[in-house]
């Protein structure tokens, strides 16, 4: 301890003039405001950041040179015997100077800074909470986050500094080596958190940054101490030993990080503990999926899953997702599936569409041409895939543009007529050629009015089909029949059918006031309504020009929901003892022909977001922590993902 | 002091050179009985030798007598010349007179020369001259 | 070779010490022992090896094979609490340039468990060297004497001097040796010097090492070296090398002019010239001709 101390006083007086320099510097910024040229009333300004500038600056700059000094210069120059032939230990030599060094840096940043801390300064105050804690607590957070930051950085450039400074003073072959080690290390670990961020898994890529640079300040302090107590006052030998010990923990962590990486990708739906949607296919067997993951930190991976083969495809993260409303799509065909993910291209990050090739069992995402810059997602407000999955439409708030999905070849760019911007716009492909566009307009008046376009590709002409004064339709989902659109208006307890098209009412129907009771529309034109009040519920099926065909009743209920069909005579459905989603949850399956209704389960609850009428997502079913198929038709329920299991 | 050297080349160790010049210088009377010799630190620094060299001359010197250590005043030539028992003193010449005689032999002198260089040398003790 | 009475340990023993830097051997097997209270002189011509086993000594460096005692323990694994009791002077001067002598003193007054603060003073001004100078602004003499005076301060048991006298002239040599001998003269101290200065040597040593190309040829006392060495010349015959001296080891044979020197090491004061039946010249070596003879060029025993 004596040997420790010694040492560390030693190598601060040695230096003592840095401290003198320092003060002067700090003088600096009480002199710069009154540089000719500056107003009087950014004096206090200017004085502040100068000197917070400067100090960062001869923070660093010191760390640097004390670093490449404190241990190797001693060494190179031979005079580490000086202390070696002495009564101190290695330990106490190494961490002498390191802390004498560490020392020195702090306090001519200190006083650096000082002097404009103590004239006082309005930057400061606002900055800082005035220094004062309790004043500002935020204020006192970032000062107290400035100064941890400043803490470890100033040690980590030292310890760098101090590596860099013996392997250059060494002049050894072994510099070869760390320039390969370097590389190899900066490469796997590059490697492992592009991968990471490319596939949108940024908390994970963000854990590998934040490990790496743990573990290199780990591995340097270790590396600087390790050659100087067993190296002692060789130049060679410490070179040796400092790489063998800075590079062999880093080279592993590099494997470390690709295997980290590899293993966060190498997700499937089992990977899940819970599932926070499911969407399915308009035809086939695929199914978006997404929730969170066990032991992978904040990822909620989405996928594509083959709910018959098991296949899963990892799309990307969702934690991190700038924009929520751009939905995977999943061709009407059924055969193709696009979605955006993060590209980080150097400095602009970017959203690229890839693709799925649904109907080869063995397909991988590939990327196409088409992206966009992450800065003007917030301006991208839909895209849709046209039915033969060949084509993407995508709309921005004042253009409508048409690609050819593997060429990335603009077709169509259409320019919007000031009605049709607006913050709510949603577009469906009608047919290959016909793409509708429904916009939420606010007017002048303040009144909420649904305009509907369609864009003829072809003839590159885009024309309001219709309107309605009518609103909300664009919070829940654009029907899969989109001839017919049902619009609630809850001050009447009623609900309007209007045309797709044209938006004129079809017709009205009764339905319940209560704003969490969902319509459903059912194969044939038909409806599903519920309607009724605490305890007492009925589910009305309406045909197409609205005369009443079925009532089922059901009593003791809070809420009713009409799910999907599992063929066009039969409709699911769940019904809630209470307001919460877990009050005794019950699924029903009803017999539109005959109208009978059977109990089918407890907790049972269509795990879809919407599904056609008989597709597989129709028979998917959330039970507690499982999803289950069930098809009741045929009697079957099967358990196709358990995240209960382990 | 008189001088008093080393002789590197001498294949005597140091110690005994240092005894038997001091004894030569005593017997010459170069250094009378009762004066001092210098302490043991001042003559290893001034002869540039390992002071435990000048302490075992010393302590063989003051051991036959030759020198006496008085307690906080130094060490000085003894009055009395030294007392040694006969059997030793004759051992010591006859010692001595052996390698005196081998010396001669080596250089191939005669008896007669050997016995005249030695009476001179004692002579030029006796009178006073250094050698 | 036991003595009934136990002899004090040695306070530098080195076993089978090999340094290899990459493919060059420094030192090769070399085992030494430095007896209490005895001045051991290790010598050796440049790159023979001494300056690795200095290094040894001191704990900088790791022997391939083999350790290095110091005071009984291994320097390498117990470096700073065995340095408690020993003095050093490096070859080169390696205090920090910018520290003066009174900062230097005072910096390792704080590591040593005994420091004679008044000593260093008084040495200091009876060298003539300025305590308030900086380290590096003092001349080569003046560094090797502040340096005795900070390896002397701590009362060591053992003191290891790498070739103290290197390049100072010689007043600053005779002024070291003075104060070298003073403190022998107090206080028995153990020393262990390498050195090129065989003349200033050869009174104060009593152990001689020799080390050539990383082997240590020679470990003795200097007083049986005087005794064992002989010079003997004699006429050039056709036999060469007559059969009697080839008997007393001969180290160094040359021609010179008409006869042949030998350098034996193996000299015994019984053996008689008139047995090789022609006169031969027997002549006593210094110090620096037994080393030249040894690790001279004319080594080997060649006419």
């Amino acid at each position: 301890m004596r040997g420790f101390v010694a040492v560390l006083q030693r190598e601060v007086i040695e230096r003592r003039m840095l401290l003198l320099v320092a003060g002067l510097a700090g003088l600096i910024s009480l002199l710069v405001p009154y540089l000719p040229g500056t107003s009087p009333q950014a004096v206090e300004d200017i004085r502040g950041a100068t000197a917070l500038v400067l100090s960062f600056v001869v923070s660093v700059v010191l760390s640097v040179i004390l670093g490449g000094s404190v241990i190797s210069q001693d060494l190179a120059e031979r005079r580490l015997s000086f202390y070696f032939s002495r009564p101190v230990s290695g330990p106490a030599i190494w961490a002498g100077k390191m802390t004498g060094a560490v020392l020195l840096v702090f306090c001519s940043t200190a006083l650096v800074f000082l002097p404009a801390l103590l004239a006082g300064s309005r930057f400061y105050s606002s900055l800082f909470g005035n220094v004062v804690p309790g004043r500002d607590p935020a204020g006192s957070v970032f000062l107290i986050q400035l100064a941890v930051g400043l803490g470890l950085l100033v040690p980590f450039l030292l310890l760098a500094a101090h590596a860099v400074s013996v392997m250059l003073r060494a002049r050894s072959v072994w510099l070869l080596f760390d320039l390969i080690a370097l590389g190899t290390v900066a490469a796997l670990v590059q490697i492992a958190e592009g991968k990471l961020r490319f596939q949108g898994a940024l908390t994970p890529a963000f854990h590998i940054v934040e490990a790496v640079l743990v573990t290199t300040f780990l591995v340097l302090l270790a590396a600087s101490l390790v050659q100087v107590v067993r190296s002692r006052t060789d130049l060679r030998k410490s070179h040796r030993w400092l790489s063998v010990t800075l590079w062999s923990p880093l080279l592993v962590f590099g494997l470390a990080s690709q295997g980290y990486a590899h293993w966060v990708l190498d997700i499937s739906p089992e990977d899940l503990d819970e599932i926070s949607f499911v969407q399915s296919a308009p035809v086939g067997d695929w199914v978006l999926l997404g929730g969170k993951a066990k032991h992978r930190g904040e990822l909620r991976p989405m996928f594509l899953w083959n709910t018959s083969s098991g296949r899963s495809v990892f799309l990307r993260d969702t934690y991190h997702v700038l924009e929520p409303q751009i939905w995977p799509e999943i061709s009407a065909n059924g055969r193709r599936a696009a979605w955006l993910a993060l590209l980080q291209n150097r400095s602009i990050s970017q959203f690229e569409l890839r693709t799925l090739d649904l109907t080869q069992p063995n397909a991988v995402p590939v990327a196409t041409p088409i992206a966009f810059p992450s800065i003007e997602i917030g301006r991208l407000k839909d895209i849709a895939l046209s039915p033969d999955g060949s084509r993407l439409a995508s709309l921005e708030r004042a253009r409508l543009l048409v690609y050819e999905i593997s060429t990335g070849r603009p077709l169509v760019s259409l320019a919007l007529p000031p009605q049709a911007i607006s913050r709510n716009q949603r577009i469906q492909f009608l047919a290959p050629d016909l793409i509708r566009l429904y916009v939420l307009y606010l007017d002048s008046k303040g009144i909420t009015t649904t305009n509907i376009y369609e864009a003829n590709l072809k003839a590159r002409k885009l024309t309001q089909t219709g309107g309605s004064r009518r609103a909300l339709w664009l919070q829940g989902t654009v029907e899969e029949d989109h001839e017919r659109i049902p619009i609630r208006n809850l001050n009447r307890g009623l609900l309007n059918i209007l045309d797709g098209k044209t938006g004129e009412v079809l017709t009205t129907l009764p339905a319940s006031r209560l704003p969490w009771a969902m319509s459903a529309p059912l194969t044939r034109g038909r409806f599903a309504v519920p309607s009724g009040r605490k305890g007492s519920w009925d589910l009305n099926i309406f045909a197409q020009d609205g005369s009443e065909l079925r009532r089922f009743h059901f009593d003791g209920v809070h809420n009713l929901q009409a799910g999907p069909q599992p063929d066009p005579d039969h409709l699911f459905v769940v019904s809630w003892t209470g307001q919460e989603p877990e009050d005794g949850q019950r699924l029903w399956l009803l017999d539109l022909e005959s109208g009978s209704s059977k109990l089918l389960g407890e907790d049972l609850v269509p795990a879809a977001r919407s599904s056609s009428p008989g597709s597989p997502g129709s028979k998917l079913f959330r039970q507690g922590d499982q999803l289950v198929r069930l098809d009741p038709l045929r009697g079957e329920k099967r358990v196709v993902l358990d995240l209960g299991r382990d | 002091m008189h001088t008093l050297r080393i002789d590197p080349a001498d294949p005597r160790p140091i110690w005994r050179q240092i005894e038997e010049t001091v004894r030569h210088l005593i017997a010459s009377q170069s250094i009378l009985p009762g004066s001092s010799v210098p302490s043991v630190r001042d003559l290893a620094r001034e002869l540039q030798v390992n002071p435990a060299t000048v302490s075992k001359a010393y302590q063989r010197l003051t051991d036959a007598g030759v020198l006496t250590v008085k307690r906080g005043e130094g060490t000085f030539v003894s009055d009395a010349p030294p007392a040694l028992g006969n059997g030793e003193r004759e051992a010591r010449l006859l010692r001595e007179a052996l390698r005196y005689a081998s010396l001669a032999v080596t250089l191939g002198a005669s008896q007669e020369e050997t016995v005249e260089t030695l009476k001179a040398a004692w002579g030029g003790l006796t009178s006073g001259d250094e050698e | 070779m036991t003595s009934p009475t136990a002899s004090p340990a040695p306070l530098i023993q080195t076993e089978d010490v090999t340094v290899r830097y990459g493919r060059r051997t420094a030192l090769e097997g070399v085992s030494l022992s430095v007896p209490a209270g005895s001045v051991y002189a290790l010598l050796g011509r440049n790159g023979a090896g001494k300056s690795s086993l200095v290094r040894c000594l001191l704990g900088e460096q790791r022997p391939k094979t083999g350790r290095a005692l110091l005071l009984g323990k291994d320097i390498w694994k117990q470096r700073a609490s065995v340095l408690r009791e020993v003095g050093v002077v490096p070859e080169e001067p390696d205090a920090p340039p910018a520290m003066t002598a009174r900062q230097l003193a005072h910096f390792c007054s704080r590591l040593y468990p005994r420091w004679d603060a008044e000593g260093v003073s008084a040495r200091l001004r009876r060298f003539g060297v300025p305590e308030d100078v900086p380290f590096g602004r003092l001349s080569k003499g003046q560094k090797g004497q502040v340096a005795l005076a900070l390896a002397l301060a701590p009362s060591p048991r053992l003191l290891i001097l790498d070739d103290p006298t290197l390049g100072l002239d010689p007043l600053a040599r005779r002024t070291f040796f003075d104060e070298l001998i003073g403190d022998l003269a107090d206080r028995r101290t153990t020393v262990f010097m390498t050195t090129h200065d065989l003349t200033a040597v050869e009174g104060i040593a009593d152990r001689i090492g020799i080390l050539q190309d990383g082997r240590l040829l020679l470990d003795d006392e200097l007083e049986n070296l005087k005794r064992r060495f002989r010079r003997l010349s004699f006429p050039k015959t056709e036999a060469g090398v007559p059969a009697a001296v080839a008997a007393l080891a001969p180290v160094a044979v040359a021609a010179r002019g008409w006869s042949v020197e030998a350098v034996v090491s193996d000299y015994d004061e019984a053996w008689l010239p008139h047995e090789t039946g022609s006169r031969v010249e027997i002549s006593s070596l210094t110090l620096e001709e037994i080393f030249l003879a040894l690790v001279g060029e004319a080594k080997g025993g060649t006419v």
